[in-house]
């Protein structure tokens, strides 16, 4: 059959009225199940987390962000994308720096000895880009490690809000 | 478009996909430039959202290419699009749209759309990503259409938008929200002309990431449709998105698109695959 027959057919015979009226009771349906799940997100939301360290204790403690670290070490450097950016860094101290900064963040009980993001990357103007690079580094050594989505989640959360202070410094 | 047009568009996809190595922009997060939609923007499958396509950020360009194939009820909705992005700033894009009874071609609309991100960011800090895109619609059946008694053959609708995407959110998993309003005149998303009268309307996608290669989520988008022509409904889907790396990319989804030119319940599946380079 012609294909045309189905929309010349189909100019007339519904009126607006009736078909607006069929509309909105669908519009007002779907709105109401679009706030039920509205709703059942923020009460998850609203759940509390566990004590302070429980970060930390996720990420394995002490030596589970040590092993982090160092594979997370061991990713960059083989980043090409970035390892230029780290030619002329210390990676002993700033392994050191960077586990006493995921350790802090994470409620463990470390004190973060070194200098304030902004200082830290202070004439190295990171671009948007590289700053993502080493996110992805980061995903790629805590996937590496088994480590569950919902703690890598927690940490790059994070470690997204030092961007500001990263970048274009 | 016939079945010899999509193996040959299918030939230069993969061929786009091998060469994509040597060139590809890859600044962004994975999944973060989203998929073309059915309009040629960056976005899901039936609504654009507030991103930029491809995975350039500031200082990189990159092109996208896609192919979609909607198999509903009575019709079948195929489109194909590529796009062009700068900065995680600003995208264009061309599309194609063929909107048939299987084995029949009778409806088609050129699409270009530009889409620039006006402030905020969709991962950092506290700002939604807001954008503003503009969309021209030409049709390309103009004889059909005069068939149909529409005048109008062409449109251009602007739509504002805002995207966030939550880290960490509700079970430890990231989201991603969007809504959009747009203002338009187009029936049937231009595939049955424009009206003289252009009308807002709204549109929502929500979307659950399980982890950095997979999103799960649902689309909604206003049509609200004129009184001088058949009904329309709103249209919503379910889809499932996957991101293995950031050369290709893809997407699953069910659609619910109602009546669609007198033929009601038009529900079916839309397929994407889209290379990134």
């Amino acid at each position: 059959m012609h294909a045309l027959t189905h929309f010349k057919a189909s100019r007339f015979p519904f009126t607006a009225h009736c078909d607006s009226r069929v509309r909105s009771a669908r519009f007002y349906q779907s709105a109401r199940i679009a706030a039920l799940i509205f709703i059942l997100l923020l009460s998850a939301c609203a759940t509390p987390r566990n004590s302070s360290d429980q970060l930390y204790r996720d990420l394995g403690g002490e030596a589970g962000v040590a092993r982090l670290v160092d594979t997370l070490i061991v990713k960059y450097k083989a980043d090409t994308r970035i390892n230029a950016l780290f030619a002329e860094t210390d990676t002993s101290y700033f392994r050191d720096r960077l586990i006493e900064d995921i350790c802090v963040r994470a409620g463990g009980p470390c004190t973060y000895q070194g200098l304030s993001m902004a200082d830290a990357h202070s004439g190295m103007n990171i671009k948007e880009s590289e700053f993502n690079y080493f996110v992805e580094d980061t995903q790629a050594a805590m996937e590496e490690l088994g480590i569950a989505t919902a703690i890598q989640n927690q940490l790059i959360a994070i470690l997204a809000k030092d961007r500001a202070e990263v970048i274009r410094q | 478009m016939s079945t010899k047009k999509n193996t040959v568009s299918a030939l230069l996809l993969a061929t786009a996909v091998v060469s994509a190595h040597c060139w590809a922009s890859d600044g962004k997060l994975r999944g973060t430039g989203g998929l073309q939609n059915i309009d040629g923007a960056a976005g899901g499958g039936l609504t654009p959202w507030a991103v930029i396509g491809g995975y350039a950020e500031a200082e990189q360009w990159s092109t996208n290419a896609s192919l979609s194939h909607t198999q509903l009820s009575d019709y079948e909705l195929q489109t194909g699009s590529v796009s062009l992005s700068f900065d995680n700033r600003v995208e264009f894009s061309l599309t194609r749209q063929a909107f048939d009874l299987p084995g029949n071609s009778e409806l088609a609309q050129n699409i270009a759309s530009a889409k620039v991100r006006v402030a905020g960011d969709l991962i950092y800090g506290s700002m939604p990503q807001f954008a503003v895109g503009l969309q021209n619609r030409r049709h390309a059946k103009r004889s059909t259409l005069a068939e149909l008694g529409v005048t109008r053959a062409t449109g251009t609708e602007v739509y504002l938008s805002a995207a966030k995407l939550f880290l960490d959110g509700p079970f430890g998993r990231n989201f991603l929200a969007n809504v959009n309003v747009r203002r338009s005149a187009a029936q049937e998303i231009g595939l049955l002309g424009f009206n003289d009268d252009a009308r807002w309307s709204g549109e929502a996608s929500l979307a659950l990431l399980p982890n950095r290669y997979w999103a799960i989520g649902f689309e909604f988008r206003q049509k609200p449709g004129y009184a001088d022509t058949p009904p329309e409904d709103h249209w919503r889907d379910v889809f499932v998105a996957y991101f293995p790396n950031k050369l290709v990319s893809g997407a699953l989804a069910y659609v619910d698109l109602g009546s669609i030119a007198g033929l009601r319940d038009q529900r079916g599946f839309f397929f994407t695959l889209q290379a990134n380079f």
